[in-house]
């Protein structure tokens, strides 16, 4: 975390709106992204960035500042989606397994006999299809590759925003992309 | 052939860029000879790849703007009594202190018996359950303070006589030098009581001073509470 950063910070506890300001620049696109990522529709996801910056702001007591504040602000934001969507669709779909995540049999992959998508060339039709397919990943899962893939964060630290141990977002991200891949593939 | 779970872990141990160079070679000599896991390995490269390539979207106009005019609604929101409670700990304790003094007068005020007292000589005699009595050729020389019954004055009071939920049945040779003062309401009694507290403390105060001061409801409490004690 940058020195400005850290002076922006000091000034926000001392109720400085104006360096809160400077702040919700720093960090929008990368909440609202996580977001968008995390609950797909746009105005919710917007909805749900706007209440992060909010509780972050009416929390900044409670944030220590020895920590990364993105860590502590992305936390809120995912928390909220989670919550989103646990409202939004409750039940069976937080909890279902992947499909094919359990990549330990090898035979599972043997019917895939489609072509690989063309050499690494990722088309916008592509793109979607993987935003779609991260979609369909249980919240716990998803967050954690948006985490990784998005926001491109070591595991150490989507381990502190997610609250679980490295090992557990391990298992996630290759879960995750486990479930990815059979399904990126057999399109 | 099934290929064994430290392969796979391996796998995703290179995608994570985590493998140290020997278990790299480990995996790149596996799927030299296994053609599943080759694949695997292959389409799970691919979907990092594609999962790499993912570019964040732009964040909607007006999006700081937005954020900041709901902190300042939320600042409005925060209603003025927890702020006021927030700002003033000491207020908080003595806002919970009136509250509860407030239901424990309340409720002495409801069970307040009948009773007659004389601040100063003078006798008084009773008739029938509630009714106080101050005999014909009898003068008290100070006031007559009755709760929660009658009076009856037949003689003289020189000074104040104050009826507290109290009613007078003034006779005609009676006669009372002082005021004779009602006092039925709560409030009314909880003031005569503050009032009557600091004409005792500070002697000299002339009679209706302090009734229009507005003097703080958590000092006259304090005030009260002495009254209450000095009672027993």
């Amino acid at each position: 975390m940058s020195d400005m950063e850290k002076q922006l910070i000091k000034k926000v506890k001392r109720g400085n709106k104006e360096a809160f300001a400077r702040i919700v620049d720093l960090y929008k696109t990368s909440v609202y992204n996580i977001c968008l990522r995390m609950v797909k529709i746009p105005a919710e996801a917007e909805d749900l960035a706007q209440e992060a910056f909010l509780r972050a702001y009416t929390n900044i007591e409670k944030y220590e500042d020895d920590k990364k504040f993105s860590t502590w602000l992305y936390r809120i934001a995912t928390n909220l989606s989670i919550d989103y969507l646990r409202k939004k669709r409750p039940g069976v779909y937080l909890d279902a397994e992947i499909p094919g995540a359990d990549g330990v049999n090898m035979h599972a992959q043997l019917a895939s006999e489609d072509p690989l998508p063309d050499e690494r060339v990722v088309h916008k039709e592509t793109r979607d299809v993987v935003l779609q397919e991260i979609d369909r990943l249980p919240p716990k899962y998803r967050a954690a590759i948006i985490l990784k893939y998005l926001e491109d964060l070591s595991l150490k630290e989507i381990s502190d925003i997610l609250g679980i141990p490295v090992a557990t977002v391990k298992t996630r991200i290759h879960r995750g992309r486990e479930a990815l891949k059979e399904r990126l593939v057999s399109r | 052939m099934a290929c064994s779970n430290p392969i796979t872990e391996l796998i995703h141990k290179v995608l994570d860029r985590e493998a140290s160079e020997q278990e790299r070679h480990e995996v790149e000599k596996h799927i030299a000879n296994c053609d599943d896991c080759r694949k695997r390995f292959e389409q799970l490269d691919q979907t990092d790849v594609m999962l790499r390539s993912l570019t964040k979207e732009n964040v909607p106009d007006f999006f700081t703007e937005k954020v900041m005019a709901k902190i300042a609604k939320e600042a409005e929101k925060e209603s003025r009594v927890l702020k006021w409670l927030k700002r003033h700990p000491f207020g908080a304790a003595a806002s919970l202190f009136i509250v509860l003094m407030a239901g424990y007068i309340f409720s002495l005020w409801e069970q307040a018996p009948f009773s007659a007292e004389v601040q100063g000589k003078g006798n008084i005699s009773y008739e029938g359950h509630h009714t106080v009595v101050v005999p014909k050729g009898e003068t008290i020389k100070g006031n007559l303070i009755v709760r929660n019954g009658k009076v009856k004055i037949e003689g003289r009071v020189d000074g104040n006589v104050i009826l507290i939920n109290s009613d007078s049945m003034l006779a005609s040779a009676g006669h009372v030098t002082g005021d004779i003062k009602e006092v039925n309401q709560i409030l009314e009694w909880l003031w005569f009581h503050v009032k009557q507290f600091f004409r005792e403390t500070f002697f000299i105060m002339p009679k209706e001073k302090w009734t229009g001061v507005a003097c703080p409801f958590f000092f006259k409490q304090m005030c009260l509470m002495q009254r209450l004690k000095l009672w027993g």
